[in-house]
Protein backbone atom coordinates (compact mmCIF):
# COMPACT_ATOMS: atom_id res chain seq x y z
CA UNK A 1 0.00 0.00 0.00
CA UNK A 2 3.05 2.23 0.71
CA UNK A 3 4.51 1.42 -2.41
CA UNK A 4 1.02 2.41 -4.00
CA UNK A 5 0.83 5.92 -2.53
CA UNK A 6 4.43 6.53 -3.44
CA UNK A 7 3.21 6.02 -6.94
CA UNK A 8 0.62 8.15 -6.79
CA UNK A 9 2.86 10.87 -6.16
CA UNK A 10 5.07 10.01 -8.68
CA UNK A 11 2.08 10.36 -11.09
CA UNK A 12 1.55 13.46 -9.74
CA UNK A 13 4.66 15.08 -9.91
CA UNK A 14 5.09 13.86 -13.51
CA UNK A 15 1.68 15.14 -14.30
CA UNK A 16 2.23 18.77 -13.02
CA UNK A 17 5.82 19.21 -14.01
CA UNK A 18 4.37 18.14 -17.72
CA UNK A 19 1.88 20.75 -17.68
CA UNK A 20 4.85 23.47 -17.39
CA UNK A 21 6.32 22.48 -20.42
CA UNK A 22 3.01 22.88 -22.66
CA UNK A 23 4.68 22.77 -26.12
CA UNK A 24 6.96 20.52 -25.51
CA UNK A 25 4.48 18.09 -23.91
CA UNK A 26 2.43 18.47 -27.65
CA UNK A 27 5.92 18.18 -29.68
CA UNK A 28 6.54 14.67 -27.82
CA UNK A 29 2.76 13.89 -27.99
CA UNK A 30 3.09 13.94 -31.87
CA UNK A 31 6.84 12.61 -32.42
CA UNK A 32 5.08 9.23 -30.97
CA UNK A 33 2.40 9.82 -33.12
CA UNK A 34 4.24 9.81 -36.24
CA UNK A 35 6.06 6.61 -35.05
CA UNK A 36 2.00 5.15 -34.66
CA UNK A 37 1.58 6.97 -38.27
CA UNK A 38 4.86 5.09 -40.34
CA UNK A 39 4.36 1.61 -38.44
CA UNK A 40 0.47 1.48 -39.37
CA UNK A 41 1.17 3.18 -43.06
CA UNK A 42 4.23 0.39 -43.07
CA UNK A 43 1.86 -2.92 -42.37
CA UNK A 44 -0.55 -1.49 -44.72
CA UNK A 45 2.14 -1.64 -47.48
CA UNK A 46 3.75 -4.65 -47.10
CA UNK A 47 -0.40 -6.14 -47.17
CA UNK A 48 -0.12 -4.83 -50.67
CA UNK A 49 2.50 -7.71 -51.64
CA UNK A 50 1.39 -10.41 -49.40
CA UNK A 51 -1.61 -12.16 -47.78
CA UNK A 52 -0.24 -13.34 -45.21
CA UNK A 53 3.16 -12.46 -42.76
CA UNK A 54 4.06 -14.51 -40.34
CA UNK A 55 0.97 -16.58 -40.50
CA UNK A 56 -1.26 -13.88 -40.17
CA UNK A 57 -3.35 -12.12 -42.41
CA UNK A 58 -3.72 -8.52 -42.56
CA UNK A 59 -6.64 -8.23 -39.77
CA UNK A 60 -4.40 -10.24 -37.25
CA UNK A 61 -1.24 -8.33 -38.58
CA UNK A 62 -2.93 -5.31 -37.66
CA UNK A 63 -3.75 -6.08 -33.52
CA UNK A 64 -0.07 -7.67 -33.77
CA UNK A 65 1.02 -3.96 -34.61
CA UNK A 66 -0.83 -2.25 -32.31
CA UNK A 67 0.15 -4.81 -29.57
CA UNK A 68 3.29 -3.43 -30.03
CA UNK A 69 2.50 0.35 -29.89
CA UNK A 70 0.68 -0.36 -27.25
CA UNK A 71 4.20 -2.23 -25.67
CA UNK A 72 6.48 0.81 -26.80
CA UNK A 73 3.46 3.23 -25.63
CA UNK A 74 4.28 1.06 -21.74
CA UNK A 75 7.34 1.64 -21.76
CA UNK A 76 8.42 5.05 -23.30
CA UNK A 77 5.44 6.01 -20.43
CA UNK A 78 6.30 3.97 -17.29
CA UNK A 79 10.12 3.70 -17.39
CA UNK A 80 11.55 5.48 -20.43
CA UNK A 81 12.58 8.78 -18.89
CA UNK A 82 13.77 6.57 -15.77
CA UNK A 83 16.32 4.51 -17.70
CA UNK A 84 17.46 7.60 -19.46
CA UNK A 85 18.96 9.18 -16.10
CA UNK A 86 20.11 5.98 -14.47
CA UNK A 87 23.21 5.58 -16.00
CA UNK A 88 24.29 9.50 -15.16
CA UNK A 89 23.36 8.82 -11.64
CA UNK A 90 25.36 5.49 -11.20
CA UNK A 91 28.30 6.88 -13.18
CA UNK A 92 28.28 10.28 -11.59
CA UNK A 93 27.91 9.02 -7.84
CA UNK A 94 24.36 10.12 -7.66
CA UNK A 95 22.61 7.16 -6.36
CA UNK A 96 23.31 7.78 -2.90
CA UNK A 97 20.49 10.30 -2.67
CA UNK A 98 17.98 7.28 -3.88
CA UNK A 99 20.02 4.41 -1.48
CA UNK A 100 19.51 6.52 1.95
CA UNK A 101 15.70 6.11 1.17
CA UNK A 102 13.46 3.69 3.19
CA UNK A 103 11.92 1.89 -0.17
CA UNK A 104 13.22 0.19 -2.63
CA UNK A 105 15.73 1.99 -4.67
CA UNK A 106 14.98 -0.50 -7.21
CA UNK A 107 11.42 0.85 -7.32
CA UNK A 108 12.24 4.59 -6.96
CA UNK A 109 14.74 5.07 -9.49
CA UNK A 110 13.04 3.02 -12.26
CA UNK A 111 9.12 4.29 -11.74
CA UNK A 112 9.51 7.81 -10.04
CA UNK A 113 9.64 9.52 -13.71
CA UNK A 114 6.37 8.96 -15.16
CA UNK A 115 5.61 10.33 -18.59
CA UNK A 116 2.86 12.01 -18.73
CA UNK A 117 3.02 13.43 -22.82
CA UNK A 118 3.18 9.41 -23.64
CA UNK A 119 0.74 8.82 -21.70
CA UNK A 120 -1.69 10.34 -24.20
CA UNK A 121 0.36 7.89 -26.77
CA UNK A 122 -0.74 5.24 -24.65
CA UNK A 123 -4.03 6.22 -25.00
CA UNK A 124 -3.73 6.46 -28.55
CA UNK A 125 -2.03 2.61 -29.12
CA UNK A 126 -5.01 1.31 -27.58
CA UNK A 127 -7.09 3.24 -29.98
CA UNK A 128 -4.71 1.86 -32.81
CA UNK A 129 -5.65 -1.69 -31.22
CA UNK A 130 -9.55 -1.10 -30.66
CA UNK A 131 -9.35 -0.26 -34.79
CA UNK A 132 -7.22 -3.29 -35.37
CA UNK A 133 -9.91 -5.37 -33.35
CA UNK A 134 -12.65 -3.42 -34.89
CA UNK A 135 -11.49 -4.07 -38.45
CA UNK A 136 -11.60 -7.75 -38.10
CA UNK A 137 -14.61 -9.24 -40.78
CA UNK A 138 -14.67 -12.69 -38.09
CA UNK A 139 -16.01 -12.87 -34.73
CA UNK A 140 -13.38 -11.91 -32.33
CA UNK A 141 -11.93 -13.97 -29.24
CA UNK A 142 -13.50 -11.65 -27.25
CA UNK A 143 -12.78 -14.14 -23.66
CA UNK A 144 -9.20 -13.99 -24.85
CA UNK A 145 -9.35 -10.25 -24.54
CA UNK A 146 -8.02 -10.32 -20.85
CA UNK A 147 -5.31 -12.76 -21.11
CA UNK A 148 -3.91 -10.85 -24.10
CA UNK A 149 -3.78 -7.24 -22.40
CA UNK A 150 -2.14 -9.05 -19.35
CA UNK A 151 0.54 -10.72 -21.56
CA UNK A 152 1.19 -7.14 -23.80
CA UNK A 153 1.88 -5.69 -20.08
CA UNK A 154 4.12 -8.95 -19.89
CA UNK A 155 5.68 -8.07 -23.02
CA UNK A 156 6.25 -4.58 -21.56
CA UNK A 157 8.35 -6.20 -18.54
CA UNK A 158 9.94 -8.16 -20.68
CA UNK A 159 11.32 -5.13 -23.05
CA UNK A 160 12.24 -3.08 -19.79
CA UNK A 161 13.96 -5.90 -18.32
CA UNK A 162 16.10 -6.27 -21.71
CA UNK A 163 16.69 -2.57 -21.87
CA UNK A 164 17.67 -2.75 -17.68
CA UNK A 165 20.38 -5.29 -18.91
CA UNK A 166 21.88 -3.01 -21.08
CA UNK A 167 22.06 -0.37 -18.35
CA UNK A 168 23.20 -2.09 -15.50
CA UNK A 169 26.74 -2.65 -16.75
CA UNK A 170 27.21 1.18 -15.88
CA UNK A 171 27.94 -0.05 -12.33
CA UNK A 172 30.98 -1.98 -13.68
CA UNK A 173 32.19 0.33 -17.06
CA UNK A 174 32.51 4.19 -17.71
CA UNK A 175 29.70 3.74 -19.86
CA UNK A 176 26.73 1.50 -21.34
CA UNK A 177 26.00 3.91 -24.21
CA UNK A 178 27.04 1.25 -26.81
CA UNK A 179 24.88 -1.51 -25.34
CA UNK A 180 22.32 0.56 -25.50
CA UNK A 181 22.45 2.29 -28.95
CA UNK A 182 22.28 -1.62 -29.75
CA UNK A 183 19.44 -2.26 -27.93
CA UNK A 184 17.39 0.55 -29.71
CA UNK A 185 18.77 -1.12 -32.89
CA UNK A 186 17.81 -4.39 -32.00
CA UNK A 187 14.39 -3.55 -30.71
CA UNK A 188 13.45 -3.35 -33.90
CA UNK A 189 13.39 -7.20 -34.26
CA UNK A 190 10.18 -7.21 -31.94
CA UNK A 191 8.26 -5.18 -34.33
CA UNK A 192 7.44 -8.30 -37.01
CA UNK A 193 5.93 -11.28 -36.01
CA UNK A 194 7.91 -13.97 -34.18
CA UNK A 195 7.48 -16.77 -37.18
CA UNK A 196 9.13 -15.52 -39.80
CA UNK A 197 12.40 -15.73 -38.18
CA UNK A 198 13.83 -19.28 -38.71
CA UNK A 199 16.48 -21.52 -37.17
CA UNK A 200 19.34 -20.12 -34.71
CA UNK A 201 18.06 -16.65 -35.33
CA UNK A 202 14.72 -17.98 -33.82
CA UNK A 203 15.90 -19.51 -31.25
CA UNK A 204 18.18 -16.44 -29.87
CA UNK A 205 15.92 -14.26 -29.99
CA UNK A 206 13.10 -16.37 -27.97
CA UNK A 207 15.38 -17.38 -25.37
CA UNK A 208 18.30 -15.38 -25.09
CA UNK A 209 17.68 -12.03 -26.80
CA UNK A 210 13.72 -12.59 -26.47
CA UNK A 211 12.93 -9.74 -28.88
CA UNK A 212 10.70 -11.75 -31.34
CA UNK A 213 8.24 -12.68 -27.79
CA UNK A 214 7.42 -9.23 -26.63
CA UNK A 215 4.51 -8.63 -29.15
CA UNK A 216 4.01 -12.18 -30.96
CA UNK A 217 3.26 -13.94 -28.05
CA UNK A 218 0.54 -11.88 -26.69
CA UNK A 219 -1.16 -12.15 -30.07
CA UNK A 220 -0.59 -15.49 -30.86
CA UNK A 221 -2.14 -16.10 -27.44
CA UNK A 222 -5.37 -13.76 -28.25
CA UNK A 223 -5.66 -15.58 -31.76
CA UNK A 224 -5.04 -18.89 -31.56
CA UNK A 225 -5.44 -19.61 -27.46
CA UNK A 226 -3.44 -20.29 -24.58
CA UNK A 227 -1.01 -22.60 -25.87
CA UNK A 228 0.48 -24.51 -22.36
CA UNK A 229 3.99 -24.84 -24.17
CA UNK A 230 4.16 -21.23 -25.11
CA UNK A 231 2.80 -20.26 -22.13
CA UNK A 232 5.00 -21.15 -20.03
CA UNK A 233 7.86 -20.09 -22.23
CA UNK A 234 6.98 -16.66 -22.33
CA UNK A 235 6.47 -16.80 -17.96
CA UNK A 236 10.29 -18.62 -17.88
CA UNK A 237 11.91 -16.06 -20.19
CA UNK A 238 10.08 -12.83 -17.97
CA UNK A 239 11.07 -15.05 -14.52
CA UNK A 240 14.74 -15.65 -16.17
CA UNK A 241 15.30 -11.92 -17.17
CA UNK A 242 13.41 -10.71 -13.77
CA UNK A 243 16.05 -12.80 -11.93
CA UNK A 244 18.44 -11.63 -13.66
CA UNK A 245 17.90 -8.02 -13.35
CA UNK A 246 17.09 -8.43 -9.33
CA UNK A 247 21.12 -10.20 -9.67
CA UNK A 248 22.88 -7.74 -11.65
CA UNK A 249 21.32 -4.93 -9.70
CA UNK A 250 22.43 -6.68 -5.94
CA UNK A 251 25.91 -6.79 -7.63
CA UNK A 252 25.84 -3.59 -9.15
CA UNK A 253 25.15 -1.74 -5.85
CA UNK A 254 28.13 -3.82 -3.98
CA UNK A 255 30.51 -2.80 -6.69
CA UNK A 256 28.72 0.92 -5.99
CA UNK A 257 31.73 3.50 -4.37
CA UNK A 258 29.47 6.92 -4.85
CA UNK A 259 32.66 8.05 -6.65
CA UNK A 260 31.74 9.41 -9.55
CA UNK A 261 33.65 8.25 -12.78
CA UNK B 1 38.16 29.50 -46.48
CA UNK B 2 41.26 27.85 -44.45
CA UNK B 3 39.98 28.17 -41.67
CA UNK B 4 36.81 25.99 -42.79
CA UNK B 5 39.15 23.42 -43.50
CA UNK B 6 40.58 23.36 -40.16
CA UNK B 7 37.25 23.14 -38.47
CA UNK B 8 36.40 20.67 -40.74
CA UNK B 9 39.49 18.65 -39.73
CA UNK B 10 38.68 19.46 -35.90
CA UNK B 11 34.78 17.97 -36.54
CA UNK B 12 36.53 14.83 -37.90
CA UNK B 13 38.32 14.06 -35.21
CA UNK B 14 35.42 14.38 -32.44
CA UNK B 15 33.47 12.44 -34.78
CA UNK B 16 36.29 9.89 -34.62
CA UNK B 17 36.32 9.75 -30.65
CA UNK B 18 34.09 7.46 -28.71
CA UNK B 19 34.92 4.54 -31.25
CA UNK B 20 33.23 1.61 -29.48
CA UNK B 21 30.15 3.21 -29.51
CA UNK B 22 30.55 4.57 -32.53
CA UNK B 23 31.35 1.03 -34.17
CA UNK B 24 28.56 -1.08 -32.08
CA UNK B 25 26.16 1.95 -32.88
CA UNK B 26 27.24 1.51 -36.83
CA UNK B 27 27.42 -2.52 -36.80
CA UNK B 28 24.17 -2.72 -34.52
CA UNK B 29 22.23 -0.76 -36.95
CA UNK B 30 23.17 -2.73 -39.98
CA UNK B 31 22.82 -5.81 -38.82
CA UNK B 32 19.30 -5.43 -37.39
CA UNK B 33 18.14 -3.38 -40.02
CA UNK B 34 19.53 -6.18 -42.16
CA UNK B 35 18.28 -8.99 -40.45
CA UNK B 36 14.61 -7.63 -39.97
CA UNK B 37 14.78 -7.19 -43.70
CA UNK B 38 16.00 -10.33 -44.94
CA UNK B 39 13.34 -12.61 -42.28
CA UNK B 40 10.79 -10.45 -43.35
CA UNK B 41 11.03 -10.60 -47.23
CA UNK B 42 12.08 -14.33 -47.02
CA UNK B 43 8.74 -14.85 -45.75
CA UNK B 44 6.83 -12.78 -48.43
CA UNK B 45 8.51 -13.85 -51.13
CA UNK B 46 7.67 -17.96 -49.73
CA UNK B 47 4.75 -16.57 -49.15
CA UNK B 48 4.16 -15.48 -52.84
CA UNK B 49 6.32 -17.93 -54.28
CA UNK B 50 7.45 -14.51 -56.60
CA UNK B 51 11.12 -14.62 -58.21
CA UNK B 52 11.02 -10.99 -58.44
CA UNK B 53 8.24 -8.19 -56.67
CA UNK B 54 8.62 -4.44 -57.83
CA UNK B 55 11.17 -5.36 -60.17
CA UNK B 56 13.87 -6.50 -57.15
CA UNK B 57 14.85 -10.27 -57.26
CA UNK B 58 15.19 -11.54 -53.21
CA UNK B 59 19.27 -10.96 -53.96
CA UNK B 60 18.70 -7.59 -55.30
CA UNK B 61 16.36 -6.12 -52.61
CA UNK B 62 18.77 -7.55 -49.61
CA UNK B 63 21.60 -5.64 -51.54
CA UNK B 64 19.14 -2.48 -51.15
CA UNK B 65 19.25 -2.73 -47.51
CA UNK B 66 23.06 -3.09 -47.07
CA UNK B 67 23.39 -0.34 -49.08
CA UNK B 68 20.27 2.17 -47.71
CA UNK B 69 21.03 2.36 -44.11
CA UNK B 70 24.57 3.51 -45.10
CA UNK B 71 22.94 5.78 -47.64
CA UNK B 72 21.14 7.05 -44.54
CA UNK B 73 23.80 7.62 -42.15
CA UNK B 74 25.75 9.54 -44.89
CA UNK B 75 22.76 11.98 -45.37
CA UNK B 76 22.08 12.38 -42.22
CA UNK B 77 25.76 12.73 -40.60
CA UNK B 78 26.18 12.19 -36.78
CA UNK B 79 24.89 13.69 -33.81
CA UNK B 80 21.72 16.06 -34.35
CA UNK B 81 20.83 18.92 -32.12
CA UNK B 82 24.12 20.68 -32.54
CA UNK B 83 22.73 24.65 -33.37
CA UNK B 84 19.57 24.11 -30.56
CA UNK B 85 22.09 23.32 -28.02
CA UNK B 86 24.25 26.32 -28.48
CA UNK B 87 21.27 28.38 -28.47
CA UNK B 88 20.01 26.69 -25.21
CA UNK B 89 23.00 27.07 -23.98
CA UNK B 90 24.29 30.09 -24.75
CA UNK B 91 27.06 28.96 -26.78
CA UNK B 92 26.01 31.09 -30.06
CA UNK B 93 27.49 34.12 -28.43
CA UNK B 94 30.97 32.83 -29.32
CA UNK B 95 29.42 33.06 -33.02
CA UNK B 96 28.24 36.16 -32.95
CA UNK B 97 31.93 37.47 -31.90
CA UNK B 98 33.96 35.08 -33.70
CA UNK B 99 35.18 36.27 -37.49
CA UNK B 100 33.15 33.14 -39.02
CA UNK B 101 29.79 32.17 -40.43
CA UNK B 102 27.48 30.38 -37.47
CA UNK B 103 26.07 28.65 -40.72
CA UNK B 104 29.75 27.49 -41.95
CA UNK B 105 30.62 26.28 -39.12
CA UNK B 106 27.90 24.10 -38.28
CA UNK B 107 28.37 22.91 -41.86
CA UNK B 108 31.57 21.65 -41.51
CA UNK B 109 30.52 20.33 -38.11
CA UNK B 110 27.88 18.52 -39.98
CA UNK B 111 30.17 17.38 -43.42
CA UNK B 112 33.15 16.07 -41.06
CA UNK B 113 30.45 13.77 -39.74
CA UNK B 114 29.57 12.30 -42.98
CA UNK B 115 33.04 11.30 -43.75
CA UNK B 116 32.91 8.51 -42.22
CA UNK B 117 29.60 7.04 -43.31
CA UNK B 118 31.37 8.12 -46.68
CA UNK B 119 34.37 5.94 -45.98
CA UNK B 120 31.88 2.76 -45.02
CA UNK B 121 29.75 3.20 -47.92
CA UNK B 122 32.76 2.84 -50.32
CA UNK B 123 33.87 0.07 -48.73
CA UNK B 124 30.74 -2.14 -48.62
CA UNK B 125 30.30 -0.27 -52.08
CA UNK B 126 33.70 -1.68 -53.04
CA UNK B 127 33.14 -5.60 -51.62
CA UNK B 128 29.64 -5.91 -53.20
CA UNK B 129 31.26 -5.06 -57.14
CA UNK B 130 33.69 -7.36 -56.16
CA UNK B 131 32.62 -11.21 -58.24
CA UNK B 132 30.02 -12.66 -55.78
CA UNK B 133 26.33 -13.06 -54.73
CA UNK B 134 25.42 -9.11 -55.41
CA UNK B 135 28.03 -8.91 -57.99
CA UNK B 136 27.04 -4.91 -58.18
CA UNK B 137 26.72 -3.32 -61.97
CA UNK B 138 29.07 -0.83 -62.23
CA UNK B 139 27.73 1.91 -64.42
CA UNK B 140 30.16 5.58 -64.05
CA UNK B 141 27.29 7.69 -65.43
CA UNK B 142 25.11 6.20 -62.67
CA UNK B 143 27.29 6.19 -60.21
CA UNK B 144 28.40 9.72 -60.59
CA UNK B 145 24.47 11.29 -60.37
CA UNK B 146 24.27 9.10 -57.20
CA UNK B 147 27.21 11.23 -56.02
CA UNK B 148 25.55 14.41 -56.97
CA UNK B 149 22.64 13.28 -55.47
CA UNK B 150 24.16 12.23 -52.89
CA UNK B 151 25.53 15.68 -51.89
CA UNK B 152 23.03 17.60 -52.72
CA UNK B 153 20.54 15.95 -50.17
CA UNK B 154 23.54 16.15 -47.44
CA UNK B 155 22.76 20.18 -48.01
CA UNK B 156 19.20 19.49 -48.24
CA UNK B 157 19.05 17.50 -45.36
CA UNK B 158 21.25 20.04 -43.23
CA UNK B 159 19.03 22.89 -44.26
CA UNK B 160 15.94 20.70 -43.00
CA UNK B 161 17.87 20.57 -39.79
CA UNK B 162 18.71 23.98 -39.17
CA UNK B 163 15.22 24.77 -39.90
CA UNK B 164 14.10 22.72 -36.91
CA UNK B 165 16.74 23.39 -34.36
CA UNK B 166 16.60 27.18 -35.16
CA UNK B 167 12.55 27.17 -33.40
CA UNK B 168 14.99 26.67 -30.45
CA UNK B 169 14.97 30.66 -30.52
CA UNK B 170 10.81 30.09 -29.66
CA UNK B 171 10.47 26.39 -28.23
CA UNK B 172 12.10 24.72 -24.97
CA UNK B 173 12.85 22.06 -26.62
CA UNK B 174 13.18 20.65 -30.78
CA UNK B 175 14.67 17.04 -29.89
CA UNK B 176 11.44 15.62 -30.57
CA UNK B 177 10.61 17.23 -33.87
CA UNK B 178 14.39 16.03 -34.99
CA UNK B 179 13.67 12.41 -34.19
CA UNK B 180 10.31 12.99 -35.74
CA UNK B 181 12.19 14.28 -39.13
CA UNK B 182 14.11 11.06 -38.60
CA UNK B 183 11.05 8.82 -38.54
CA UNK B 184 9.38 10.82 -41.20
CA UNK B 185 12.87 10.29 -43.38
CA UNK B 186 13.06 6.48 -42.44
CA UNK B 187 9.51 6.06 -44.52
CA UNK B 188 9.31 8.33 -47.29
CA UNK B 189 12.84 7.89 -47.70
CA UNK B 190 12.42 4.49 -48.19
CA UNK B 191 15.16 3.22 -45.60
CA UNK B 192 12.00 0.45 -44.31
CA UNK B 193 10.60 -0.25 -48.01
CA UNK B 194 11.53 0.60 -51.55
CA UNK B 195 9.13 3.33 -52.41
CA UNK B 196 8.09 1.61 -55.29
CA UNK B 197 6.40 -0.92 -53.23
CA UNK B 198 3.81 2.53 -52.06
CA UNK B 199 0.86 2.38 -54.37
CA UNK B 200 1.40 5.02 -56.89
CA UNK B 201 -0.61 7.86 -55.62
CA UNK B 202 1.94 7.81 -52.70
CA UNK B 203 4.90 7.76 -54.74
CA UNK B 204 3.90 10.74 -56.94
CA UNK B 205 3.63 12.30 -53.51
CA UNK B 206 7.15 11.43 -52.81
CA UNK B 207 8.55 12.45 -55.86
CA UNK B 208 8.33 16.46 -55.10
CA UNK B 209 9.37 15.57 -51.27
CA UNK B 210 13.19 15.86 -50.82
CA UNK B 211 13.66 12.51 -48.93
CA UNK B 212 13.55 9.82 -51.91
CA UNK B 213 16.83 11.34 -52.75
CA UNK B 214 18.29 10.42 -49.58
CA UNK B 215 18.09 6.94 -49.64
CA UNK B 216 15.66 5.29 -52.50
CA UNK B 217 17.06 7.07 -55.33
CA UNK B 218 21.12 6.84 -54.87
CA UNK B 219 20.67 3.06 -53.86
CA UNK B 220 18.65 2.57 -57.03
CA UNK B 221 20.72 4.03 -58.90
CA UNK B 222 23.91 1.75 -57.62
CA UNK B 223 21.51 -0.96 -58.25
CA UNK B 224 21.00 -0.06 -62.09
CA UNK B 225 17.61 0.14 -60.98
CA UNK B 226 16.62 3.75 -61.56
CA UNK B 227 17.34 5.60 -65.23
CA UNK B 228 19.15 9.00 -65.40
CA UNK B 229 16.29 10.94 -65.65
CA UNK B 230 14.99 9.95 -62.71
CA UNK B 231 17.93 11.08 -61.04
CA UNK B 232 17.94 14.02 -63.27
CA UNK B 233 14.59 15.19 -61.52
CA UNK B 234 15.60 13.97 -58.54
CA UNK B 235 18.63 16.44 -58.21
CA UNK B 236 16.15 19.27 -59.35
CA UNK B 237 13.78 18.95 -56.56
CA UNK B 238 16.59 18.69 -53.85
CA UNK B 239 18.24 21.87 -55.62
CA UNK B 240 14.74 23.53 -54.91
CA UNK B 241 13.70 22.10 -51.39
CA UNK B 242 17.81 23.17 -50.71
CA UNK B 243 17.16 26.55 -51.43
CA UNK B 244 13.61 27.03 -50.08
CA UNK B 245 14.88 25.64 -47.00
CA UNK B 246 18.26 27.52 -47.04
CA UNK B 247 16.17 30.98 -47.13
CA UNK B 248 13.84 29.83 -44.56
CA UNK B 249 16.83 28.46 -42.47
CA UNK B 250 18.11 32.46 -42.84
CA UNK B 251 14.59 34.16 -42.31
CA UNK B 252 14.43 32.06 -38.84
CA UNK B 253 18.31 33.04 -37.69
CA UNK B 254 17.49 36.77 -38.56
CA UNK B 255 14.37 36.64 -36.34
CA UNK B 256 15.24 34.37 -33.80
CA UNK B 257 18.97 36.37 -33.18
CA UNK B 258 16.58 39.21 -32.14
CA UNK B 259 15.00 36.99 -29.21
CA UNK B 260 18.68 35.67 -28.34
CA UNK B 261 20.09 37.19 -24.69
CA UNK B 262 22.79 34.82 -24.60
CA UNK B 263 21.86 33.96 -21.28
CA UNK B 264 21.48 30.14 -21.72
CA UNK B 265 18.47 28.36 -20.21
Amino acid sequence: MRYVTLYLAFLRFSFSRAMEFRLDFFFRFVMDLAYYGVNVVLFETLFLHTDTLGGWDIHEARVFMAGFLVVDAINMTVFSNNFYWLPTYINRGDLDYYLVRPVSSLFFLTLRDFAANSFMNLLCAVGILVWALAGNPDPLPLARLPVFALALVCGALIHAMIHMLTILPSFWFESSGGLQVLFYNMARLMERPDRIYTGAVRILLTTVLPFALIASFPARFFWEGLDAGLLAHFLAVMAGLGGLVLLLWKLGLRRYSSASS
Amino acid sequence: MIWMGRYFLSEAKKAFTYRVEFWVGFFGNIASQFAVAYFLWKAIFAQRGAVSMQGFSFLTLMAYYLIAPLMERLVHGGESGQISRDIYEGGLSKYLVYPISFFNAKLMTHLSQTVLACGQLCAVLLLMTWPGPFDLPFDPLAWGACLLLLGLSILVQFAMTACLELLAFWVDNVWSLSVMLRMVLHLAGGSMVPLVFFPEKVQTVFHYLPFQGFIDLPTRLILGHASLLEAGRGMAVAVIWALGLGLTARLFWQRGLMRYSGAGM
